[in-house]
């Protein structure tokens, strides 16, 4: 860890993280008023509201995320494979294409018991 | 000595964001300080040259692991009042310090062993291409299994949602 | 530290931050001409500050401080305030971290010293982009699981699980490129395709993965949530997704981060795929060695830009009927003159460096800013790419989103890299 390094990091970060504040701007300048209707979820004009927003969502959404997780842990093995593979060779290309195939054994899996399908 | 205020501010950030895991009471504000957690642990890597890692913690743990948990935080749409109740929380606390204190009894006598000067760094420690290297030679064996474990993962996950009916 | 040291730093982390920021009025000034041009129609081009009208541009001003004065409302059923403030927040944060690891211009050699052209020099590139493309998710779950709003919480579900579907393809499109490359550090990948490849064609990425770029791009596109796969913010069917609660500069603050995401996944399609900042054929070597024919050629070049440009402008921007005192005519004469004076001072600079300073390090940072020009008019066209494609393209349904996803974009990116790999291996 250079100082070089530490010092560009540290006054990017702060940068990014002062700039949002700007939003502090609309509080001193934006008028305020009250009033039932802006306190209520929008509904696209309805001010009576139709049910509330709590209802649960398709397992389905969960199945992808795990799917992203395990595809990412995948992925992240590929990148030190990647930038290594001229010193590899042949051997480790067919390491590769092992893991590629049990990937591909997962993913037809997934696809032939319809999991992403959405109807 | 920068590296030292570093060390010192990410680890109180880690200690603060699990304290805030365990402490906090509606899942939300439990995962938002446990990604705290994992970015400072990042950090901490990023601190012993370990960029690989570092990188690694930051998209596998603080960004896919994290958002698996925050996704289903989100679609199971947990409200205060579908928590339960439960009162023996600062029961079952002190029953996990004590399990866990044994294990902190042996990283700190680990900790004191540790040789007092700074070995040498080898060129290209910590760097992609030389973990990269390392894993597809001499690691080759677990890299593989780690291959059938997600695999397992992965048809576990299809298996036990749809036991629930998938369609 | 020296100085010099400490006055660059502050420079690269300056043009960083801020060149993304800037380029938010002018892609939102493209998007909307655009979208006019695309449609055969004008565009905003009334706003105005004493008759200068900029092309459209004081439109933007006129919307910002518009923003600025509208109220700040955080409805009463909000019941994580925290979050719903912070969720804004993290979406432009994150979306200009990105930007920290991308390269602007070669490495800038000055005495014995090199500077790295990033705004912060580390060399673990791209694995930060997609650490950081990965939280941005926080920000959409956040925003939509806070509003607890119906329309919301759809449009924050179907973002989030949009962005995480199309973060493995484009993990995966990456990973046949850095086989190619050899490193993930963003630097050395603009360097690498300052070569040629056989001799004549420029070592750009798009050439040496005709697949990888197509998916590297179509799950850009999705990640940065625009047009075909814009569905989360699907007006007709839930408002405005998860910004639906928002208003003011919060909502600005939405508007901002996505914006800056557009400009900085152009500039790293730029940066992997297009060269970078190389000007093909003319490496930075080359241009180096021939600062004063290059220099020459630049000022002969400019006002013959200058006077094809002065000639369009006073072409299109008139009152195309009678009007006496025309303001029209008053502004373009306005444009034109500054147009010639901007055009002289560039020339008497120039004429100073090959009079007095040519040779050494004014020649390096020539080449710098020649660099940063090239690296920043091909960031400007990929960003035109995203408007054109935006009123092209109409909107997937959500199941052909997925469908294209894990059943089109990930088999063939396998695909890619177990062709990748296989010529690689071959070759070496």
């Amino acid at each position: 860890m250079s100082a070089e390094l530490v010092l560009s990091g540290a006054v990017f970060i702060g940068l990014a993280l002062a700039i949002p504040t700007i939003m502090v701007l609309t509080a001193v300048f934006g008028p305020r008023s009250g009033g039932e209707a802006k306190n209520a979820p929008y509904e696209s004009g309805i001010t009576q509201v139709v049910g509330m927003a709590d209802q649960k969502f398709s397992v389905k959404f969960y199945l992808l995320a795990i799917l992203f997780l395990i595809f990412d842990i995948e992925a992240v093995f590929m990148y030190p494979w990647a930038v290594s593979l001229r010193e590899l060779g042949v051997f480790g290309f067919i390491e590769m294409v092992v893991f590629i195939l049990l990937l591909l054994t997962g993913l037809i899996y997934i696809l032939k018991k319809g999991v992403l399908n959405w109807r | 000595m920068l590296a030292t205020y570093l060390f010192f501010g990410l680890a109180l950030l880690a200690v603060l964001g699990a304290l805030g895991l365990i402490l906090f009471k509606h899942p939300m504000n439990g995962a938002m300080s446990f990604v705290v957690t994992l970015i400072s642990l990042a950090g901490l890597y990023a601190l012993l040259s370990a960029k690989l890692i570092f990188a690694i913690q930051l998209i596998v743990y603080a960004g896919a692991i994290m958002s698996l948990i925050l996704f289903i935080i989100m679609f199971l749409n947990i409200q205060e009042r579908d928590l339960p109740i439960d009162s023996n929380r600062w029961f079952y606390l002190a029953g996990g310090i004590i399990v866990v204190a044994p294990i902190a009894g042996l990283m700190i006598k680990i900790a004191k062993s540790l040789p007092e000067e700074h070995p040498e760094l080898i060129d290209g420690f910590g760097d992609v291409k030389t973990v990269g290297h390392l894993l597809f030679t001499e690691w080759l064996l677990p890299f593989e299994i780690v291959s059938i474990l997600l695999l397992v993962a992965l048809v576990g996950a299809v298996v036990l949602a749809g036991k629930r009916g998938v369609n | 530290m020296s100085a010099l040291d400490i006055l660059i730093i502050l420079l690269r982390v300056a043009f960083g931050a801020f060149v993304p920021l800037s380029f938010v009025a002018v892609l939102v000034w493209m998007e909307r001409r655009g979208a006019a041009f695309f449609q055969d129609r004008a565009g905003p081009n009334r706003c105005n500050v004493y008759g200068i009208r900029a092309g459209g541009l004081i439109q933007n001003l006129a919307d910002g401080i518009k923003l600025i004065f509208k109220e700040d409302i955080v409805p009463g059923h909000i019941q994580h305030k925290l979050y719903f403030i912070l969720a804004p927040m993290l979406v432009f944060i994150t979306a200009l971290l990105c930007f920290a690891v991308i390269p602007f211009a070669d490495v800038l050699v000055l005495g014995d010293r090199e500077y790295v052209m990033q705004a912060v020099p580390m060399d673990v590139g791209i694995l930060w982009f997609l650490a950081v493309v990965g939280f941005g998710v926080y920000g959409i779950i956040l925003a939509g699981w806070s509003s607890h709003n119906k329309y919301g919480v759809l449009g924050g579900l179907r973002a989030a699980a949009q962005v995480i579907s199309y973060e493995i393809p484009m993990g995966l499109s990456l990973v046949s490129l850095l086989a190619v490359y050899g490193t993930v550090d963003l630097s050395a990948i603009a360097q690498y395709q300052g070569q040629l490849l056989f001799g004549f064609i420029p070592a750009w990425g798009f050439v040496l993965q005709p697949l990888g770029v197509i998916i590297f791009i179509v799950a850009a596109f999705a990640e940065t949530n625009r047009t075909p796969f814009d569905l989360a913010e699907g007006e007709s069917e839930i408002v405005a997704g998860y910004h639906v609660e928002y208003s003011s500069m919060k909502f600005a603050l939405f508007f901002m981060g996505e914006y800056v995401a557009m400009f900085v996944s152009s500039a790293l399609i730029v940066t992997l795929y297009f060269g970078s900042y190389q000007i093909p054929w003319l490496s930075t070597e080359t241009l180096v060695a021939h600062a004063r024919p290059v220099v020459i050629l630049l000022m002969i070049g400019l006002p013959v830009i200058a006077y094809f440009f002065a000639g369009w402008i006073k072409k299109n921007n008139r009152t195309h009927y009678y009007r006496a005192d025309d303001p029209r005519s008053r502004e373009t004469a306005i444009y034109v003159s500054l147009l010639w004076s901007l055009v002289v001072v560039l020339e008497v600079i120039l004429l100073i460096y090959l009079i007095f300073a040519a040779g050494g390090a004014a020649d390096r940072i020539l080449v710098l800013l020649l660099q940063i020009g090239s690296f920043l008019i091909k960031t400007f066209l990929m960003c035109f790419v995203y408007v054109w494609v935006r009123w092209t393209l109409p909107r997937f349904r959500y199941d052909q989103l997925q469908k294209i996803g894990w059943e089109k974009m990930l088999p063939l990116a396998l695909l890619n890299i177990f062709i990748t790999g296989a010529i690689i291996v071959s070759f070496s």
